[in-house]
């Protein structure tokens, strides 16, 4: 079944639908959410509520791009808003005025799985994390960035280059700890 | 601008799935289920909320134009030409409001020299007199004495004598009948021969000439036109007919006979020796109870066989169920996937009669078939809309094996369908009554998580009905 038709069977409030629909984007949409939470309860949390408004608000998907694209922009927000509202990460989500930090041109070798990545993106300071997700992930500039969290597009920059800088640290860092267990084998 | 880690970053991430865990599921489906019923609750109310405004408003208008029609009924007989006053008397009695027969066409008939036979009798005699003092009193300019004097009580004992003695041929003056072209005066005189009482002194001036003049003085009290759009109106409220119900019967659960079969498995199972498992509870037998619905009802002729109707009822439905002692103890049980404490719960053991008890609104919308255009048989199917106001109702826990009591598994939300066949008793055009068998079925679930196998309430009675 195309997404096209599945988005017109879900909005029958057909069950069945509704669950394949939730089948094939349920393990993606998790990974996005799982990049902006510390653990995997959150993740879920978000997912579920992102699933939800999906369904709500299916009936605004015109067929216009991928089907896949706007659920992510709606895991997206709800993520955000979620750590808006939790006071785990609400406190890491303030940002004062900083100086911009240039963002450096190094380029590490990325032999990290997948998984690795988004472990050492989670280690990140949650400010740092949905900064570096969202420009770097999901491709948002910084001026929308900025929009989105309520700070200078300049913040956001500088945000990202120590994201960046941390991130790039501990990658070399993991990259070092591949080698020596490969010699040591 | 986005350099290779960042694009590398991307490819990444864009890998990665996670599967989530199951009950995820679960909770997005709930959700979905709950925001499903509150549109439908919203949709529903707005519904219930525009019926009742459109009943309210029929009822105002009913109400208003009583006082309106009132006016009409006297003035319409008073709009005919002069021509037409000698004949008015038969304009159909029937075809008329009572009002305009009682009050306008009586005298006329006298002058008007038609059968006094096709008057009203004695009772209506008795409305004429009240109804034409209202009518003065709203009107003094028109109750000018002398001119405009109407025939009293007395009076219309006199007239409905004569009727009686025409009809049975006893004439009041020797044998002769009454010749109806004889001037009334004439009767008058004959009248007074036979009986040479006071009474006939006080009809003289009654049955003269002047019994037309009211007629004359009411033309002249009337408005150049009648507005043909009140008219209209008056004429559609008219049609709207009020309804009284009262349906008696009982009600029960309609898989009550499967979930009894179950039940009568297990102790077959049990008696023939084989050890029952606890897997295979099931709740106890469900029977009968008193129920009853009491609302009032418009009704409309949409055509000669098809009526339309709408109202407002109180239903009370009822059903017994034995179960066991009842516990005051703390326990959890499972329910929509969660544990819920209960505090005190019922056991299973089938000791006691319970009776739980439904009370919901309903706002019912039907309509009504005369197969049978000689025959008062109707026969009606509607559905409704109700709402439980509240319910004593338990539900069984097939895991613990128990009852306890949690009304967020009832449904707050009834459309049952009823279908019913009557009989009519009573006039066209008064009070009648109508009466005969009905059933009535819940589409709806009663519970939301449905473990005692009792999906839909069902009624099943006698419905009165009493219109007017």
């Amino acid at each position: 079944m195309d997404d096209y038709l599945l988005v017109k069977e879900c909005l029958k409030g057909k069950a069945a639908a509704q669950r394949v629909f939730y089948d094939r984007f349920a393990s993606s949409m998790l990974a996005v959410c799982y990049r902006y939470t510390k653990s995997v309860a959150d993740a879920e949390d978000v997912l579920q509520e992102g699933f939800v408004k999906a369904f709500k608000n299916l009936h605004q998907f015109k067929g216009e791009g991928e089907l896949g694209g706007w659920i992510r922009r709606i895991m997206v927000t709800t993520a955000i808003n979620y750590l808006k509202k939790n006071s785990r990460y609400a406190s890491e989500l303030v940002f004062g005025e900083e100086h911009l930090h240039a963002v450096s041109a190094y380029q590490p070798h990325m032999n990290l799985q997948a998984k690795e990545l988004a472990a050492l993106i989670r280690q990140l300071p949650s400010g740092y994390q949905t900064i570096f997700n969202l420009y770097a992930v999901e491709g948002y500039s910084h001026l929308e960035i900025g929009k989105i969290l309520g700070i200078q597009e300049a913040t956001s920059r500088s945000q990202y280059a120590r994201a960046r800088a941390l991130l790039i640290q501990w990658i070399d860092q993991k990259n070092n700890e591949h080698k020596t267990t490969s010699y040591a084998r | 601008m986005h350099d290779n880690f960042e694009k590398e970053v991307q490819r990444k991430m864009e890998e990665m799935r996670l599967p989530p865990s199951a009950p995820v599921w679960g909770k997005i489906e709930m959700e979905i289920k709950e925001e499903k019923k509150r549109r439908r609750g919203i949709f529903w109310f707005l519904f219930a909320g525009l019926l009742l405004a459109g009943g309210g408003w029929l009822g105002y208008l009913s109400l208003v134009s009583d006082g309106k029609q009132a006016n009409i009924e006297i003035n319409v007989p008073a709009k005919k030409s002069n021509a037409d006053q000698k004949t008015s008397a038969s304009i159909q009695p029937d075809r008329q409001p009572r009002n305009s027969i009682e009050d306008v066409d009586l005298p006329v008939s006298i002058e008007g020299k038609q059968p006094l036979t096709k008057k009203p009798q004695s009772n209506s005699t008795n409305t004429i007199a009240e109804k034409e003092e209202r009518f003065n009193k709203k009107t003094p300019e028109t109750a000018q004495p002398g001119i405009i004097r109407t025939p009293t009580r007395k009076e219309q004992v006199v007239i409905s004598s004569i009727e009686k003695n025409n009809k049975q041929g006893n004439h009041v003056s020797g044998d002769k009948p009454i010749d109806m072209a004889t001037p009334a005066n004439e009767i008058t005189s004959k009248t007074k021969s036979t009986d040479g009482s006071s009474i006939v002194k006080e009809q003289t001036p009654v049955i003269t000439d002047s019994a037309v003049k009211p007629i004359t003085g009411k033309k002249q009290l009337q408005p150049a036109a009648i507005d043909s759009s009140l008219k209209k109106k008056v004429a559609a409220v008219k049609r709207w007919k009020k309804q009284i119900s009262l349906n008696i019967g009982r009600s029960s659960y309609t898989s009550g006979l499967f979930a009894n079969a179950a039940v009568r498995n297990d102790v077959l199972q049990s008696s023939s020796g084989v050890t029952p498992n606890f897997n295979s509870a099931a709740p106890a037998k469900v029977s009968r109870g008193f129920a009853f619905a009491t609302g009032f009802h418009l009704s409309k002729q949409v055509s000669k066989k098809w009526e339309f109707l709408v109202g407002l009822q109180y239903s009370f439905y009822s059903t017994q169920t034995r179960v066991g002692d009842k516990k005051a103890a703390d326990t959890t049980v499972r329910f929509n996937m969660d544990k819920v404490a209960v505090d005190e719960f019922y056991t299973n053991t089938s000791r006691n009669n319970y009776t739980s008890r439904f009370h919901v609104v309903e706002i019912p919308v039907s309509f009504s078939y005369k197969p049978v255009q000689k025959a008062p048989l109707h026969i009606s199917v509607g559905i409704s809309y109700g709402r439980l106001l509240s319910t004593n109702a338990l539900t069984y826990s097939r895991t613990s094996n128990l009852y306890y009591e949690n009304k967020e598994n009832y449904n707050r939300d009834y459309v049952p369908l009823t279908a019913s066949v009557q009989y009519r008793f009573g006039g066209k055009r008064g009070m009648a009554i109508q009466t005969g068998p009905v059933i009535q079925y819940n589409l709806l679930k009663l519970q939301k998580e449905d473990l005692s196998n009792i999906p839909h309430l069902f009624f099943a009675g006698l419905k009165t009905d009493i219109r007017f």
